[in-house]
């Protein structure tokens, strides 16, 4: 059970997008009672997210979602692109993975951050991170 | 990149030149243009003002994520190998445990809390022997080794408090 109180969609195109979501994230969750740094992390997750749409799909989207399910409250990022997919989805949560031969998705560190974390993706036609992070 | 040469302007971040250190105030998120523009403005004002060193003030910052934090070290090693040492200030509690939640690499970064205690960072060491103007306030400023009252210490450690008086 899992009920959508309030949703945000960003069209993720260009790194100004980008920029604005980021901030966007972190007014979205302190309206929704998060702390300062819990929200920082929603921010930083969704930096890192944008990331991964900009320089893998190039353009995708981000929903930011207030929801409440079995353990309360929660922001929920789904962060969704139609690019070229992770071939290895093992790989791409082990720290300092990366196939663009830089830092790495930093997906694991999203996972840190967030009390949630699902990743699915199909090569050749997408990609879609899902994370919550409880208030 | 002409128009950034000389003195030039990065907006979103204010450089000060004080007591030959050159602090940089970062007021914005240091996405990848602002990233690039700072660079190449601090990297000219470290050229053109000789200084000592580089505060970065980051109480500005309101995110950053990995990639933003590996760029901004890139940044710090150019100034460090243009000569100046670098000092990180002012980072909020939110942002450093979520550039550490990151995994941000950290290794090898100088910061201190606040403006004063990076500065002080600049100062001196006072040479061995000679009178410190100010008794040092750090437990690390101290030698190791002046601990008269313990004369010849124990093979093994004892723990706090254990010792006799």
């Amino acid at each position: 059970m899992r009920v959508v109180s309030k949703e945000l969609r960003r069209t993720i195109r260009s790194e100004m997008d980008a920029s604005r979501t980021v901030l966007e994230s972190t007014l979205f969750s302190r309206e929704a009672g998060m702390g300062e740094t819990p929200s920082r992390m929603i921010a930083t997750a969704v930096s890192e997210l944008v990331r991964n749409i900009l320089k893998y799909a190039g353009s995708g989207e981000i929903r930011l979602r207030q929801v409440t399910a079995s353990r309360g409250r929660a922001i929920e990022i789904e962060a969704v692109d139609w690019g070229p997919g992770i071939h290895d989805c093992d790989a791409a949560m082990c720290d300092h993975f990366s196939s663009s031969g830089t830092l790495g998705l930093g997906l694991p560190g999203v996972k840190r951050m967030m009390d949630e974390f699902t990743l699915d993706s199909t090569p050749g036609e997408g990609t879609r991170v899902t994370v919550r992070k409880w208030i | 990149m002409n128009q950034f040469s000389g003195h030039a302007e990065v907006p979103g971040v204010a450089m000060q030149l004080s007591r030959d250190i050159l602090v940089a105030f970062v007021q914005v998120d240091l996405d990848d243009e602002v990233t690039a523009r700072f660079r190449t403005g601090l990297l000219q004002r470290i050229h053109d003002t000789a200084c000592r060193g580089v505060i970065l003030d980051l109480s500005g910052l309101q995110t950053i994520d990995s990639a933003e934090f590996e760029a901004l070290r890139g940044t710090i090693s150019m100034s460090e190998i243009m000569g100046t040492k670098t000092v990180l200030v002012g980072m909020r509690p939110g942002v450093v445990s979520s550039l550490i939640e990151a995994g941000a690499d950290v290794d090898g970064l100088r910061a201190a809390l606040n403006l004063d205690a990076a500065f002080a960072l600049f100062e001196p060491e006072p040479a061995a022997g000679a009178p410190a103007e100010q008794p040092p306030h750090t437990d690390e400023a101290l030698p190791a080794d002046t601990h008269p009252e313990n004369p010849a210490a124990p093979e093994q450690p004892s723990p706090p408090g254990a010792r006799g008086e």
